[in-house]
């Protein structure tokens, strides 16, 4: 059986690139110091690795996913993030899984517990390692 | 003062969406079942329950320009929750169509304080509305489970604040 094409496969692929993710965190970061859109060139200078060029086409993944939209203010281009369709990720998968997944963290967290303290502290990744997979 | 930015592409034609957005007197599937009682620059609009008991959302009308031929309509508002102590912001919907029978919908909120409650509330609003808006728009309606919802917020109603009432809102 094939599974039923979804409508945020291209979601899903602009996902799969650890740069784009990158993107997506520097414009919520930005977002949350309250700036109003992060123009282009900023965004160019943080990745000193990449070409403008490289960071255009990543914007361009982007943006065809719906994930980011950019504004043009006179001279400037201002890229902001758009949470619709991370909203649609998380309805259509994560809310659906949610009830499981906290069972088990609860599971595994009592277990954990009860392993005596000092021999081996598991420490959970920050939500930002796992933003960059 | 910040900006925040929502976009969701619809498989209808643009006027269907225009339509449904701007549409005064009647419930808005997508706009948590609430009225927009008027969509006049200009003019003065609540977003209020279908019984005409609570407020949610006031401000002013500023354009309302349908689109047409190939133009982006926009309808702009000022915009501030009667639940919040915030100032009135400023949304600007643009709708466009983006091919045969398909729509963007873009909204623009700006004229946030990036520290106000608006701020953080939005952000859980404005995706909901316009994934509702795009259910509307394709299906005629919203899912039931967003039925549900709005069934369950309706008989929560009593714990609004009195910021809400209607009584407060009839200058």
């Amino acid at each position: 059986m094939t599974p039923e094409p979804d409508q945020l496969d291209s979601v899903w692929k602009a996902l799969a690139n650890a740069d784009r993710r990158h993107i997506l965190d520097l414009l919520r970061e930005a977002e949350h110091r309250g700036e109003a859109g992060t123009p282009t060139g900023e965004l160019v200078m943080a990745f000193p690795g990449l070409s403008r060029f490289a960071v255009m086409q990543h914007l361009e993944v982007l943006q065809h996913a719906g994930l980011v939209v950019a504004r043009r203010e006179g001279r400037m281009v201002l890229n902001y993030l758009n949470a619709v369709p991370i909203r649609a990720i998380y309805e259509r998968w994560v809310s659906r899984f949610e009830g499981r997944w906290a069972g088990a963290l609860l599971t595994l967290k009592r277990r954990l517990e009860k392993v005596p303290s000092g021999r081996h502290t598991p420490r959970s990744r920050t939500n930002q390692e796992n933003a960059r997979g | 003062m910040a900006d925040k930015v929502y976009s969701i592409d619809i498989e209808a034609p643009v006027q269907r969406v225009w339509d449904e957005v701007t549409s005064t007197g009647r419930i808005q599937r997508h706009m948590f079942d609430c009225v927009l009682d008027n969509a006049t620059p200009g003019k003065k609009y609540l977003w209020h329950d279908k019984p005409r008991k609570r407020v949610f959302v006031r401000g002013e009308i500023v354009e309302s320009s349908p689109p047409s031929g190939g133009s982006v309509g926009r309808f702009v508002q000022t915009f501030k929750f009667t639940t919040l102590p915030d100032d009135y912001s400023l949304v600007t919907w643009e709708i466009v169509a983006a091919g045969v029978g398909r729509t963007k919908v873009t909204v623009t909120h700006t004229k946030l304080n990036p520290k106000g409650k608006t701020y953080k509330q939005i952000d859980g609003g404005w995706p909901s509305i316009l994934k509702g808006l795009k259910s509307v728009c394709e299906t005629g309606n919203v899912p039931m489970k967003t039925r549900l919802m709005y069934l369950m917020m309706r008989s929560m109603s009593f714990v609004l604040p009195k910021s809400t009432k209607m009584a407060n809102h009839l200058d």
